[in-house]
């Protein structure tokens, strides 16, 4: 057990039971910020360590994808993979890096900027080369890359945050290349003065709203083995909608499983642990009791004082809706290359969205790969486009046959010196979980 | 009947189930009958949580229960002891399973069709005998089956049914490897919620001070991981209290974290997976304050309003997950030389969201059994907040002793209780 000095442990009830200031950032927190820029985060030990077929079937279980081809190994040894693959989505929860602690002085660096500021994952930007498969170990980077200012109707103020991970197989073979975005919100309002969402209500459904969402369920279609020709293909053709919500607390918990928690080790005495070294994650909740700050996910309340409205979405989810309207579309033999998505409003418990596509233009690059560009967005019930996005995906041709993999311009659109990833000889399987 | 017709009937059929209002329903005499026609046939197990056993999901199967014995997640740690690497914690093999037996036949479907159909189970407890390690990349084969069916009075609703079903898991070469017996306890809802009278006292949520959460953590600090050090069984005496675990304030995010290792019992993912689901069965899901179709499991996650429809005070937890409390007391105080033979236990009274367990134990007897065997049984209870006693057990663990050595695994009397025919798994084709 980790040895706790007293000291340590009034440190962390100070944090806990002290009373927190609403926070504005300050010019000097953007500046502290910047001083993180390019330093190599420690990720030891990511939601999965391993690509296995449990861990795929959970994560396509959570995505609500009922693509054989990440879950069927039946199924996916008849496709040109010749086994399961991991649906994009799995760039999310794995990928170790091969360092293993920070030094003092990278500790240093920034240390406090925008503590206390409200963080929010807003969208992402992935590149992906090539697939992986149950047994594969992802070797990853991942630093903070940009650091910027831009004013919002939400909060006034905000600082943006881009944050580049580059991710590697256990052979060093390039597997794909993402930035984050995540808005530091200041809460420089009071939950009354807020106005961008003042008029948003929790949704409530009649019998007929239900037929018409497991209607349009019945609708989506998993275009799988049958293959979606370049030349078939037009630009201002709709992608099949696929339809996610009323959004429930066991929704939550299905992503949960497949997908992890991004915010603490466990429960019980593992969070205990945790809770020593990083107090500022546990906020009292209204009874006492040292909670998460992820409870926004799934306790109306508490979303409230984030949103004004209810509890709201991971942005990761979005990212998986968004990915799963273009996988199911494209069909197995085609590779998903880019795909990006900011998540621009919140989804509440119980709202729906219907993620939608369109052919925006259609076209053989530079190196003969047959592409096609696609506009995406989730539109919920209320008509409000939560979250718009792109992708662009090589489709087989009658002509030029299938996609190459990886493409031929890896790693566009990086640098190769950028996406270069420190990979191990073999795995680190000792964990530490505190 | 094209496709098309049979879809739109089944979704008739799930409309109706879903949108009338379900009468609050009586175990009737049919319902004990239709149930017990269903004794001894085997139910198929398909794609369980954990096909295969794994270090993510030995790893997430710890975190969940709040256990820091490395034995169970770092790897270099489990290679230094007996048994050359990770194995996993007891309560694995209920995460895991698959049975040769694809699916039933038309014969087995219709046996006991609509029994206790809309009436409310409850994980009432369960007994599991271990009988060799599970380790990593391990595939077990399964076999399960209601085994009993008793009509018994309860405080909480008029009549309860107490139903037990029995499964065995056995590895790739057909040596058994677990048994468990599993008690689901079914209770009429007679009574409306106005009229409740078991849980009258319970006031809703705990809330707490700091002086009580600090005491929390205190004890939490004085949680001993025996591991490496063996626990003779020289050195065990009767009386003997084990260092208590303590489990909570349990908040939403322990159900989160139990689900994460141990998996939703309930339905097969989200969205499409879950519409899927609920075409073949409506009754899984209720219509929630939204109007939309929710989970029954949300008596446990969905704060505010949910739990009072089947007659409790708020929010409880999941039965798996006070097997997992009372299993890692066990194997915290016995170390990583002994072998936990046998443990049990109870659910009787439900836990609380926000509350708070000291789950403990005493060493009832200490001997040497028929086979040689160094044995202790332990009496296992947990204490909340409230004084109430949620949990009772019991288990038998084999310690190494000073003279005889290690304990030998599998115990020489495998597979005891059990009769050996009634123990053995099939084994399928090399999943």
């Amino acid at each position: 057990m980790q040895e706790t000095t007293p000291d340590k442990k009034k440190g962390m009830y100070d944090e806990l039971f002290g009373r927190k200031e609403e926070r504005v950032f300050t010019d000097e927190d953007v500046e502290l910020m910047k001083e993180r820029i390019g330093i190599d985060m420690v990720s030891e030990r990511p939601f999965n360590q391993e690509c296995t077929r449990d861990n795929l079937r959970h994560l396509a279980q959570g995505n609500g994808d009922i693509n054989p081809l990440f879950f069927d190994e039946e199924y996916a040894r008849n496709t040109r993979w010749g086994g399961l693959v991991a649906p994009p989505t799995f760039m999310h929860c794995t990928g170790t890096t091969l360092k293993r602690a920070l030094t003092a002085e990278e500790r240093a660096r920034g240390a406090g900027a925008l503590r206390g500021i409200q963080a929010l994952y807003s969208g992402d930007d992935c590149y992906y080369y090539r697939p992986l498969h149950p047994g594969d170990f992802v070797w990853t980077r991942a630093y903070l890359n940009q650091v910027y200012v831009k004013q919002s109707e939400f909060t006034g103020r905000t600082v943006f945050t881009i944050h580049r991970r580059i991710m590697a197989n256990q052979r060093g073979e390039l597997i794909c290349a993402a930035d984050m975005l995540v808005i530091w919100a200041g809460r420089q309002r009071k939950v009354g003065e807020r106005k961008k969402y003042a008029a948003i209500k929790k949704q409530y459904y009649t019998p007929e709203d239900i037929m018409r969402i497991d209607a349009d369920m019945d609708r989506e279609e998993v275009r799988g083995a049958n293959p979606r020709y370049w030349e078939d293909v037009n630009e201002g053709d709709e992608l099949t909608p696929v339809v996610k919500g009323p959004l429930s607390v066991a929704d939550m918990v299905n992503f949960d499983i497949g997908h992890g928690m991004t915010m603490y080790d466990g429960s019980h005495h593992v969070a205990y642990e945790y809770r020593k070294r990083h107090p500022a994650a546990f906020p009292l909740n209204e009874y006492g009791i040292p909670d998460t700050v992820e409870s926004v996910h799934w306790v109306d309340k508490l979303g409230k004082q984030v949103t004004n409205v209810a509890a709201y979405d991971y942005g990761e989810q979005r990212y998986a809706w968004l990915s799963h309207v273009v996988t199911n579309w494209m069909g197995d033999d085609a590779w998903l290359y880019h795909i990006d998505g900011q998540w621009r409003k919140f989804v509440y418990l119980g709202d729906t969205n219907w993620v939608k596509g369109k052919v925006a233009s259609k076209y053989i690059d530079e190196h003969g790969q047959y592409k096609v560009d696609l506009d995406i967005w989730c539109e919920d019930q209320r008509g409000l486009v939560t979250a718009p996005g792109h992708a662009t995906v090589i489709l087989p041709s009658r002509v030029g046959g299938l996609p190459q993999v990886p493409p031929v311009d890896t790693p566009a659109p990086f640098q190769p010196e950028e996406v270069a990833v420190a990979v191990g000889d073999e795995p680190i399987w000792r964990t530490r979980l505190f | 009947m094209t496709g098309e017709d049979m879809l739109e009937k089944q979704k008739q059929r799930m409309y109706q189930e879903l949108f009338t209002r379900r009468e609050e329903r009586v175990i009737t005499h049919r319902d004990v009958e239709l149930l017990r026609e269903r004794i001894g046939t085997e139910v198929p197990l398909n794609r369980p949580y954990n096909e295969v056993c794994t270090r993510d999901g030995l790893r997430k199967l710890a975190q969940g229960h709040g256990d820091l014995n490395p034995l169970y997640w770092d790897e270099e740690y489990g290679a230094t002891t007996r048994w050359g690497g990770l194995i996993a914690p007891p309560t694995f093999i209920n995460t895991t399973g698959t049975s040769a037996k694809r699916e039933f036949d038309d014969y087995e479907r219709a046996k006991g069709m609509g029994a206790m159909n809309g009436v409310h189970a409850w994980d009432g407890g369960k007994e599991c005998y271990y009988y060799r390690p599970v380790k990593l990349g391990d595939f077990l084969w399964s076999t399960r089956y209601l085994a009993d069916v008793q009509k018994k009075a309860s405080r909480f609703a008029q009549t309860a049914v107490h139903s037990t079903y029995r499964q065995f898991w056995a590895n790739d070469s057909g040596e058994l490897v677990a048994a468990c017996n599993s008690l689901v306890v079914w209770a009429g809802r007679e009574r409306q919620p106005g009229e409740r009278q078991k849980y009258a006292h319970i006031e809703g949520k705990q809330r707490y001070r700091p002086d009580e959460l600090m005491r929390i953590d205190e004890d939490m600090d004085k949680e001993e991981i025996r591991g490496a050090e063996p626990r003779y069984w020289e050195d065990a005496n009767m009386g003997d209290e084990l260092t208590p675990v303590v489990k909570g304030p349990v908040i939403f995010v322990d159900l989160f974290n139990f689900n994460i290792g141990h998996g939703m019992s309930m339905y097969d993912g989200a969205h499409r997976w879950a519409y899927e689901y609920r075409k073949r069965h409506p009754n899984a899901f209720i219509m929630n304050r939204l109007g939309f179709p929710d989970t029954v499991e949300g008596v446990m996650f969905v704060e505010d309003g949910w739990s009072v429809r089947t007659g409790m005070p708020t929010e409880y937890v999941y039965g798996d997950m006070l097997f997992g409390w009372i299993a890692h007391l066990v194997t915290n105080w016995m170390g990583d030389d002994a072998w936990l033979y046998r443990i049990a236990g109870q659910w009787r009274e439900p836990v609380f969201l926000y509350d708070t367990n000291w789950v403990k134990g005493t060493v009832a007897r200490k001997y040497i059994d028929a086979t040689g065997q160094y044995k202790v049984d332990i009496d296992i209870h947990s204490e909340d907040q409230r004084g109430r006693r949620p949990i009772i057990g019991e288990a038998t663990v084999i310690l190494p002793s000073k003279t005889g050595g290690k304990p030998q695994v599998p115990p020489p009397d495998t597979p005891a209780p059990f009769a050996p025919e009634e123990a053995e798994v099939p084994t399928g084709e090399s999943a």
